[in-house]
């Protein structure tokens, strides 16, 4: 092994070491997402949860809500939508 | 394409779900408008970013629309134990064949001759038949009771439902599951199954056991309601305890106290 090849191996470790800042910033943006999240109206809301996190796939959600498969999706869209307004209206206070 | 219709293909292009064409499509469309590709981007690493969070219980509206989902499901399912769709669904793979399909024939005619000639074989073969059916939804529902998709877990307290005397090792599961299962919603349709058993002894103090384990306010909710369809005294204590949690919902505490009124 020469002297390139050996620092290229230690580049290649430091490259993605992420200290403690990142690790805060992101717990920051969790808690911020969460509070967006529980910000939102119920049907938002619920959409959004039944989507991403009670693993229900779309048909399952639309025959739940009454509604096609393509109306679900444009929902959850406008619900992601909302939330990012949300989002990025708590990160600027 | 246009913003509204690039729109509804977002959620289509986050699961990698387009075909080749709106693939390319929305791709093009993405790099002629920056301002689109920025919300695409945005809303994907959100949505990423959502996988961190823990799981959001449902709100009671969403509880409502639920049991409405698990209630025309029912329906659909009330032909209790409907013995002509039991061997069908048993022999289903097999008339996949003609040939198999031949035999079936031949060997159901040959079992109407048999059953026809004799009453005694007809009844015989029908307790069997009912015995392997109940073992194997028996079998199915401890089996997908250890899945890890809440939606698999659901439908094994369904078929539970199906089962018409339902023995020791189901009704612990549904206890079981009751008590432990991470999943809010799975826990609320076995507090509803178990609430349709609950002439069972077992089952009526398991419920009354769960109450004071319960730390989602729609579980508590919905033991407070079956307590009183029940006007089960024995859940006194058990909802006095549950009283003492410091952490109650406003709205549970409330519940509970005009339950208590109710049940003394």
């Amino acid at each position: 092994m020469n002297y390139q090849e050996d620092m290229q191996e230690w580049e290649g470790k430091f490259k993605d070491e992420k200290g403690p800042d990142h690790e805060m910033n992101r717990n920051q943006e969790i808690d911020l997402l969460n509070l967006a999240l529980k910000k939102l109206n119920d049907d938002k809301r619920e959409i959004l949860v039944l989507s991403k996190f009670q693993e229900l796939k779309y048909e399952e959600i639309g025959s739940i809500l009454d509604l096609s498969v393509a109306a679900v999706k444009v929902r959850v869209h406008r619900a992601m939508n909302k939330l990012k307004t949300v989002y990025q209206s708590l990160e600027t206070i | 394409m246009n913003r509204e219709e690039a729109s509804a293909l977002w959620v289509d292009y986050i699961h990698n779900e387009l075909g080749e064409e709106k693939a390319k499509e929305i791709t093009a469309f993405l790099e002629a408008n920056p301002e689109a590709r920025e919300e695409f981007a945005v809303l994907g690493s959100l949505w990423t970013k959502m996988e961190d969070l823990p799981v959001p219980e449902p709100s009671s509206q969403m509880d409502l629309k639920f049991q409405a989902m698990l209630s025309s499901y029912e329906m659909a399912q009330s032909k209790r134990f409907d013995l002509v769709a039991s061997v069908k669904s048993l022999l289903q793979p097999m008339f996949e064949s003609k040939m198999a399909l031949a035999s079936i024939m031949l060997l159901i005619g040959l079992g109407v001759g048999y059953i026809i000639n004799s009453e005694n074989a007809t009844n015989k073969q029908l307790t069997n038949l009912n015995a392997e059916v109940y073992e194997m939804k028996k079998m199915m529902m401890l089996t997908l009771l250890e899945q890890p998709r809440a939606m698999d877990r659901m439908k094994a307290v369904q078929i539970s439902n199906e089962i018409k005397e339902p023995d020791e090792k189901i009704v612990d599961a549904l206890l079981k599951t009751l008590n432990n299962d991470p999943n809010v919603n799975v826990r609320l349709v076995a507090a509803q199954s178990l609430a349709g058993l609950a002439d069972n002894p077992i089952v009526r103090s398991g419920l009354i056991k769960s109450i004071s384990n319960q730390t989602s306010p729609v579980i508590q909710n919905t033991l407070a309601d079956i307590m009183i369809s029940l006007m089960e005294k024995n859940a006194v204590g058990e909802f006095e305890k549950l009283l003492q949690q410091q952490n109650l919902d406003t709205l549970v505490k409330e519940k509970i106290k005009t339950t208590l009124e109710t049940l003394i």
